[in-house]
């Protein structure tokens, strides 16, 4: 019993460390941002003609070695290539058009390569739509986990869960910050199924313990 | 005995022919080749195809040329100051020779903010359900990312200026936006003999007010010949007239309820045009609401883009997943482990089917939500077999029990669904409706599956 105390106790200093450490790098140098958010240089080339993903990866790979990149399909015949990245020079823009000419046999010059910046998506912006329904939601169950769970102490079952939802968030963002994982489209939706998995669990186990309760009473 | 195993084998065809169709497809020739005849996923732009939209800021001074435009008639009878008695304003407006000498306006911050904020609004009053507006303070440009089904008609729309006014027959600037107390719009089914669309402009009781004080100077005026000329008023969006009528007429039908109600569509509207109507009246309402766009935008460029992310990498995860929860429950339950990822299977392919034909649109999150859906259904499968192994009571009963071990994860998760389904974006009703629908199939399937299954195992043991 006491070792499990001590356990316990060792988890919570290790989380709280990794929480500080988490925040003070997100509050200092910020999260890594990834190109599906950030401000980035997009560029266009009509090739006309249907190409692999991979193609045009294995040269990016070689002209923009120190860049992320994404690479997509564009137009309604998927025939054209945007790449995203963080920059490009003028001298990688011919090296690209030269490495692409190569590559699909076309003869594209610097000048058809459509270059365009691409302000960033503000983080805020794309939290903002889950706020609301996160929130309803959270006391919606918190007023149902305090109505159904009412017999073993309520009030310290819905302060429990609450701050073990917040504090996973917290956990799942401050490991973002130190990883430096760029925050891309998946960061959301992992974060929404932490938020659901704790719930659900914490529920399953209190669940549990009225079970064993009421079998005690009997 | 011979009851069970048909029992058995039944339940086992069944599974495999969800898993068959579900999975593989059914397949009918057509032309000259073989198509599947299952409806296909409806992704949402994390899988599928996006529609970019550049957007720049016309490079004359807006203002400038707005009010030009808007005051076109008054400044050719080389009226260059005037009076708005009705609105009660003074407004200031120069020749249209000093248009082309008027200097670039500078990017104000807020302009920018206020121009995508209206943007939003009226994406949001289309039914567009997902959509990113990145904006670039500096410059102003915009790139607007949308779903590629969306209503390309609309699209001049949601950049258009939306400048909101009220003018005489003279062109004189009767009012504007900052008259309207509100706008509503509603597709009406019941009131009138056809469906029509309806918008209704509440305007401030004190412009109303003015308007019935001058209500004289817009009676008809007759002229030396006799000829009877009607005083008109008209509402106008940019340019282009969307409302006409006599100005007293148009005057003693605000003054009622400080409401003028305007009407689109036509007898014999079918379905589309009145959800095209609907659409309209929906932008139109929006800009008169919101008042004009401080910058003008011009669309710059616009491109269809694919998204990055495969689906089929997901598949990949989710058979790896599966493949290891295969090993556990063949490890701990033996053929009963079996059993229950074959019933989990089963499962999956009508949920994916069920995905198909209720037209959920898959985004991330949804795809997270078949995650924790599935990962529900394998513990509660497992539960049960480890419950049925404990005790010989019926099946039925033992299905209860397991049941209600789970009904507090299934409360919480439907509470969740319900939030989420109702939810207009994308990604949060599509994680919603899925687990909705996980939920509820999860229970009846279990039943009927994976409880007959699981019997079927225990008695021949």
């Amino acid at each position: 019993m006491k070792e499990v105390k001590y356990m316990k106790k060792k988890i919570c200093v290790f989380v709280a460390l990794i929480i500080i450490l988490g925040t003070v790098l997100t509050l200092t140098v910020g999260l890594n941002v990834s190109l599906d958010y950030s401000a980035h240089t997009m560029v266009k080339v009509d090739l006309g003609k249907e190409f692999r993903i991979s193609d045009v990866q294995s040269i990016t790979k070689q002209v923009l070695p120190k860049n992320s990149v994404q690479i997509q399909k564009a137009s309604n015949f998927e025939d054209s290539i945007i790449i995203k990245t963080n920059g490009i020079s003028d001298e990688q823009k011919s090296l690209l058009t030269q490495k692409i000419n190569e590559k699909f046999g076309t003869d594209i010059s610097v000048d058809k390569l459509v270059v365009e910046i691409v302000p960033n998506t503000r983080l805020r912006d794309v939290i903002s739509p889950y706020i609301v329904p996160v929130i309803s939601v959270t006391l919606v169950i918190l007023a149902y986990m305090g109505i159904k769970f009412r017999k073993q102490n309520a009030f310290s079952i819905i302060l429990q869960t609450g701050i073990l939802v917040a504090v996973s968030e917290w956990l799942f963002l401050a490991v973002l910050a130190i990883t430096r994982y760029p925050i891309n489209r998946v960061v959301i939706p992992a974060g929404l199924m932490i938020y659901l998995g704790v719930l659900l669990t914490l529920n399953y186990i209190y669940e549990k313990n009225n079970i064993i309760e009421e079998n005690n009473i009997k | 005995m011979k009851k069970n195993t048909i029992k058995t084998i039944l339940i086992i065809s069944i599974i495999v022919l969800l898993g068959l169709v579900s999975f593989g497809g059914v397949y009918q020739k057509s032309l000259n080749s073989m198509k599947n005849v299952v409806k296909d996923y409806n992704y949402g732009m994390d899988f599928g195809k996006t529609l970019l939209i550049g957007l720049k800021i016309e490079e004359k001074d807006e203002s400038s040329k707005e009010t030009n435009e808007q005051n076109t008639e008054a400044t050719a009878n080389s009226e260059t100051e005037k009076t708005d008695e009705t609105a009660g304003k003074t407004d200031t407006t120069e020749p249209i020779e000093n248009k082309e000498n008027a200097e670039k306006k500078p990017i104000v911050r807020n302009d920018i903010e206020s121009a995508k904020k209206k943007i939003e609004n009226r994406l949001e009053a289309l039914g567009v359900e997902e959509f990113y507006i990145r904006a670039n303070y500096t410059d102003g440009s915009m790139i607007i990312e949308l779903p590629e089904k969306t209503d390309s008609k609309f699209i001049s729309d949601i950049t258009a200026v939306g400048n909101f006014s009220i003018v005489d027959s003279d062109g004189n600037f009767v009012g504007g936006s900052e008259n309207i107390k509100e706008v509503k719009y509603v597709l009406d089914r019941t009131s009138y003999a056809i469906p029509c669309v309806k918008i209704e402009l509440v305007f401030k009781s004190d412009f109303v007010k003015n308007l019935v004080n001058n209500q004289t100077s817009y009676v008809s005026v007759i002229d030396d010949q006799g000829t009877v000329t009607d005083k008109k008023l008209e509402l106008k969006i940019d340019e282009s007239k969307i409302y006409t009528d006599t100005a007293v007429k148009m005057i003693d039908d605000i003054k009622l309820s400080n409401t003028l109600t305007l009407f689109l569509g036509q007898s014999g509207s079918t379905e589309e045009e009145l959800k095209e109507y609907y659409n309209s009246a929906a932008i139109l309402s929006t800009m008169i609401q919101d008042g004009k766009m401080p910058v003008t935008y011009k669309i710059d460029s616009s491109d269809i883009v694919k998204s990055n992310l495969d689906i089929s990498s997901v598949v990949i995860v989710g058979i790896i997943i599966l493949g290891i929860a295969t090993i556990w429950a063949i490890f701990k339950y033996k053929s009963k482990g079996v059993f229950a990822i074959l019933s989990l299977i089963g499962y999956i392919a009508l949920m994916l089917l069920l995905i198909r034909y209720t037209n959920i649109i898959i985004a991330f999150e949804g795809v997270f939500a078949l995650g924790i859906i599935f990962g529900i259904a394998y513990v509660f499968n497992l539960k049960f077999i480890a419950n049925s192994e404990k005790t010989k009571e019926k099946m039925i009963k033992i299905y209860s029990k397991t049941l209600m071990q789970f009904i507090n994860v299934f409360v919480v998760g439907f509470i969740i669904s319900l939030v989420f389904s109702i939810q207009s974006w994308v990604p949060i009703k599509s994680f919603g409706t899925i687990m909705f629908w996980g939920i509820i199939i999860m229970i009846a399937y279990n039943y009927l599956i994976t409880k007959n299954l699981i019997e079927s195992t225990r008695n021949k043991k």
